[in-house]
């Protein structure tokens, strides 16, 4: 403890409150909280910016930091989420370790979610930069870890998504592992007759695509190969992939899923019997190989999704319906073409207008109630039409089922490889809908296509290219450095590990394992800090960096007292 | 029970082929005067959803609802979005329930007069006084005949004979 | 300027001294109306129109194809404007049925092209604003005017292709320059409901029972109409209502023609005011218009 208390006395703490515009000055007094603030222990120097993160309140810190001594640094201010990176930056190139730097959030958690009661603002405000401060004092130096990058990347799916990402990242000059379990590339566009909104031809544009992947330098196709095993972290993978009974082992610095979807099997649903009543892919088959000379045609959509049991739209039957429903009306236009729907999505002007034309060429749309399902009879449906308030009966003799893409049924093999998640429908679950759209929380690992969610060819070809972007964020380094606040088990705290493995299990990134000295072992490049172990060791032995018991019991003694 | 009628919503369509545009959006509905008073008895969108699904049965038979209540005040033309014509497509249905003779009596005593004399409103003694009383001209109307052939051109003469409801 | 004029049947056969009042503008205007013989039925476009369409447009083309006047043709009606206009429209629009109809108009030795230009009085009142200014003699000083616009004046605007279909200000700009206060209130672009009269009677009272609810609690004195089918539902409709509901309607209604005829100078005798079933005199005596 003296030993520590002697350390203390060295410790100079600089404190700076922003104003955030007025989104924190507006509500509260930030000049009166700096001032306040110079009171807490060890705080050398306390002052307020306007803005804190601009150029000014940055040589602001610098200077502070030059001319007062200062070795701890607190900002009060936004959110750690956009604007730690920037600051702890900042105190570095001034000289500081970067992990000396404390971030209190004054804005998110006090003047936004208080912003009716100033009062009450203030205080939490002036709580949290106290407790903010006593961290800071506990805070000790750490350095990022360096992890070496190997410049290869694997695309695992050879449909439009995987073969998109291949063909940008292999053009970017990076080695590429393109891997389809089928026997030829192209996916689902292999039985595709014509795509939406311009009816190209499916055939056409998937096999420019396919020759231009064959044609592409630096790019490797394992057809009738499958990932069977993955061992490694971001920039070190070692994956296994086996063709034709052989297993080869590559070398990989990023991977990137795109295995796509499959068609929800509609047995049971409508009277499905693949004949008189089929399938929307199955029809598309039909309409590639002959001409539907049937007259009157029915189409059902929303078959097996949005429903109880599988709630969610699945994005591309409509469009894919008014698609076929025309080009059934160019090879017949006396075809009587009825879609049965429950609410039409087609997004954005191009799709609009597309179901605006097929309502000009006479496509029939009639909504039905899910609470009313229409009844298939065997030459005729009967609907409930809620516009009119009317049964009424349409005659068919072909019915077609617009049924959902649904997950593979080995997307949980391949997540426990990759291990990434897994959403509730069985697709793969990205970092942050919004903020991470096209990465996994593991380190290099992205997601593409309609593996992630049922999407359309554009997006897929989108998503593809954005996958392969964010790969040569990694690709591109000879190496990277990764969150230095991970967790440890410091060599004093060995004896009290008792190899119980819980934190083995509990570990969410597989970043621990117990190594041949049957000692636990954190693979740092793995771990993102998030304490799951330390909070479940039962002995404490496990140690999460910059967020030690020390530095948190300081904060809990600073607002309530010892 | 309504069975969908291809060969009447063809007919509709090829008379007037914005009707294929609607979506139902009822902005027409919320526009009507008509259907406002009636409480939605009257409604523009229901007649134009019975026309794309070709319900001559309930449009002309029926009349649910009654296509005779449209005031042709053209709001819901000038409303929609999707610039659905529905004045002309109502005017279409309209015509066919005159053909079968179900229209009301009013229509036809004004139809009979310009038949039989090729105005609307024939000039009464007392009008012809009141007009040199407030010195206007006499007004030399279309010779009968002559419209009574156009009329019979148009069979407009056999339909308006036979009468309404 | 001279127009052929197009009376049409409820003006001259039912309402003769809104044509008087009509012709008297335009006279003092200097523009010229040129009678022409021959003209049937327009034919209505609430009436005829419904129930047979290729006879309304026969009808319409053969009027139009009396026309010979450059300035093309006027009429002081919204509904024989509308067809007119309407028989142009699907004319143009359509060379089958430029043919169909003229197919039917070689019968009678008629031919039509769709080239006679239809105006409303209002729409060459509008034109001659400054005119109608200058002429002015007696502002309507104290006249608090509701004005009904009507809908065929107005709507479909792709036939008309006149005033703004929902935010028209010709004719409140008319009354303005006459010296009078237009005065807004609520349903203002409704329907008067006169075409119902035809189907329903009730639903037809009712929405003119609505219109002056609202023109009276908007606290106008008078209302104005381009219509002679909007000024029946109006005059003739208020003591019925007065009598079914106990409310009590007793708003001079006024033709447009009448309104600028009484600022020009024109003495309410020869305009035929005492025709009117709602006498305007006490608004007169009210707002201390001298006649």
């Amino acid at each position: 403890m003296s030993e520590e208390e002697k350390k203390e006395e060295n410790v100079r703490v600089g404190i700076f409150v922003c104003h955030c515009g007025s989104n924190i000055g507006g509500l509260i007094d930030c000049h009166k909280l700096a001032e306040e603030s110079k009171e807490l222990p060890f705080v050398a120097h306390a002052e307020d910016n306007l803005y804190t993160c601009s150029e000014t309140g940055l040589a602001a810190i610098k200077k502070a930091i030059e001319e007062h001594n200062l070795n701890r640094v607190v900002v009060a201010s936004c959110t750690p989420r956009t604007h730690e990176p920037l600051f702890r930056e900042c105190i570095s190139e001034a000289g500081l370790n970067p992990y000396l730097f404390n971030f209190v959030n004054i804005r998110d958690q006090c003047t936004w979610v208080h912003m009716k009661h100033a009062q009450e603002a203030y205080d939490k405000a002036k709580d949290l930069i106290k407790m903010g401060a006593a961290k800071a004092v506990k805070l000790e130096p750490l350095e990022m870890i360096m992890v070496n990058i190997t410049p290869a990347a694997m695309v695992i799916g050879g449909g439009v998504a995987g073969m998109s990402a291949a063909l940008s990242l292999s053009r970017q000059g990076f080695k590429t592992y393109l891997v389809e379990k089928e026997d030829k590339l192209g996916g689902r566009l292999n039985s595709l007759y014509k795509l939406f909104p311009y009816d190209i031809d499916a055939s056409e544009f998937i096999g420019n695509i396919i020759s231009n992947v064959q044609n592409a330098k630096n790019l490797e196709i394992l057809t009738s190969s499958q990932v069977i095993n993955i061992e490694g972290f971001v920039g070190n993978f070692e994956v296994e992939v086996e063709h034709n009974g052989t297993i080869n082992t590559f070398e990989i610095g990023a991977i990137i899923v795109a295995v796509g979807s499959s068609i929800l099997d509609p047995t049971g649903l409508f009277g499905y019997d693949g004949n008189k009543r089929i399938t929307q892919f199955e029809l598309e088959s039909k309409l590639k190989n002959n001409k539907i000379n049937q007259k009157d045609i029915i189409m059902i959509q929303c078959v097996g999704s949005r429903i109880e049991e599988r709630p969610y739209c699945s994005s591309v039957c409509c469009m894919t319906a008014l698609k076929n429903a025309l080009n059934i009306k160019d090879q017949n236009p006396e075809a009587h073409i009825t879609i049965l729907f429950r609410d039409l999505y087609t997004p954005g002007t191009e799709y609009e207008e597309y179901y605006r034309k097929a309502r000009e060429q006479g496509v029939l749309f009639v909504k039905y109630d899910p609470e009313k399902m229409p009844v298939i009879e065997e030459t005729q449906v009967k609907v409930f039409n809620e516009y009119i308030n009317t049964e009424m009966t349409i005659p068919y003799d072909l019915l077609v089922l617009s049924t959902p893409l649904v997950a593979n049924d080995d997307n949980k093999e391949l997540a426990q490889m990759l291990k990434v998640p897994l959403e509730a429908n069985k697709f793969f679950l990205e970092a942050h809908v919004k903020l991470r759209p096209n990465d996994f929380a593991t380190d290099g690992v992205y997601i593409g296509g309609s593996a992630k969610w049922p999407v359309d060819i554009t997006e897929s070809i989108s998503q593809g290219y954005a996958a392969a972007s964010r790969a040569s964020t990694i690709l591109s380094h000879d190496t990277i450095e990764v969150e230095g606040a991970t967790s440890c088990l410091p060599e004093y705290n060995k004896s009290l590990c008792t190899g119980c493995e819980v934190c083995v299990k509990v570990c969410p990134f597989n970043a621990i394992i117990k190594n041949e000295d049957d000692e636990i072992e954190i693979i740092e490049a793995l771990c993102k800090g998030c304490g799951v172990c330390a909070a479940t060791c039962t002995n404490q032995a496990l140690v999460i960096r910059h967020f030690t018991d020390d530095q948190i019991m300081s904060e809990i003694f600073a607002y309530g007292g010892e | 029970m309504s069975v969908i009628n291809f060969e009447f919503r063809n007919e509709v369509l090829k008379h007037n082929a914005s009707l294929s545009y609607c979506y139902q959006c009822s902005t027409c509905s919320g526009g009507c005067p008509v259907a406002l008073i009636t409480e939605g008895k009257y409604n523009p969108r229901k007649i134009i959803e019975e026309a794309i699904l070709g319900l001559q049965e309930k449009l002309v038979n029926e009349q649910d609802p009654n296509p005779w209540l449209c005031s042709t005040c053209q709001k819901c033309v000038e409303l929609c979005p999707q610039k659905v014509e529905l004045t002309e497509i109502f005017t279409l249905i309209k015509n066919q329930c005159f053909e079968k003779g179900k229209f009301p009596e009013a229509f036809s005593a004004q139809g009979q007069a310009v038949l039989e004399f090729g105005i609307a409103i024939p000039y009464s003694k007392a009008i012809i006084s009141r007009r040199e009383k407030l010195g206007l001209p006499s007004i030399n109307t279309a010779p009968v005949e002559e419209i009574q052939t156009l009329l019979k051109e148009t069979k407009f003469d056999k339909n308006i004979t036979r009468g309404g409801d | 300027m001279s127009y052929d004029l197009f009376l049409g049947c409820v003006i001259p056969a039912r309402l003769p001294y809104l044509e008087a009042s009509a012709r008297k503008v335009f006279e003092k205007l200097g523009i010229i109306l040129k009678d022409v013989d021959g003209f049937s039925c327009c034919p209505d476009p609430t009436g005829i129109e419904l129930i047979d369409h290729k006879t309304w447009l026969a009808l319409g083309a053969r009027n139009l194809s009396l026309c010979n006047n450059n300035g093309g043709v006027i009429s002081f009606c919204s509904g024989c404007v509308e067809t007119l206009k309407g028989v142009n429209y699907f004319i143009n629009k359509d060379i089958t049925v430029k043919k169909e109809v003229n197919k039917y108009l070689q019968k009678v030795g008629k031919v039509y092209e769709g080239n006679t230009a239809v105006k409303h009085f209002a729409e060459v009142l509008y034109e001659n604003l400054d005119k109608v200014k200058e002429t002015v003699e007696k502002p309507l000083e104290g006249f608090k005017v509701a004005v009904h616009y009507g809908c065929h004046y107005l709507r479909p605007s792709e036939i008309i292709e006149w005033d703004d279909p929902f935010e028209p200000v010709t004719v409140d700009e008319i009354v303005e320059a006459l010296g009078a206060e237009s005065v807004d209130y609520d349903l203002k672009l409704e329907c008067c409901g006169n075409p119902l009269d035809k189907s329903d009677k009730d639903l037809s009272l009712q929405m003119i029972d609505n219109k002056l609810d609202a023109i009276q609690k908007a606290g106008a004195n008078c209302v104005v109409v381009v219509c002679p089918a909007c000024y029946q539902q109006y005059e003739f409709n208020q003591r019925e209502l007065n009598k079914k509901n106990g409310t009590e309607y007793n708003l001079p209604i006024f033709y447009l023609s009448e309104l600028v005829a009484l600022a020009f100078g024109f003495k309410p005798q020869e305009l035929g005011l005492n025709f009117h079933r709602v006498r305007p005199n006490a608004l007169f005596e009210n707002v201390g218009f001298k006649v």
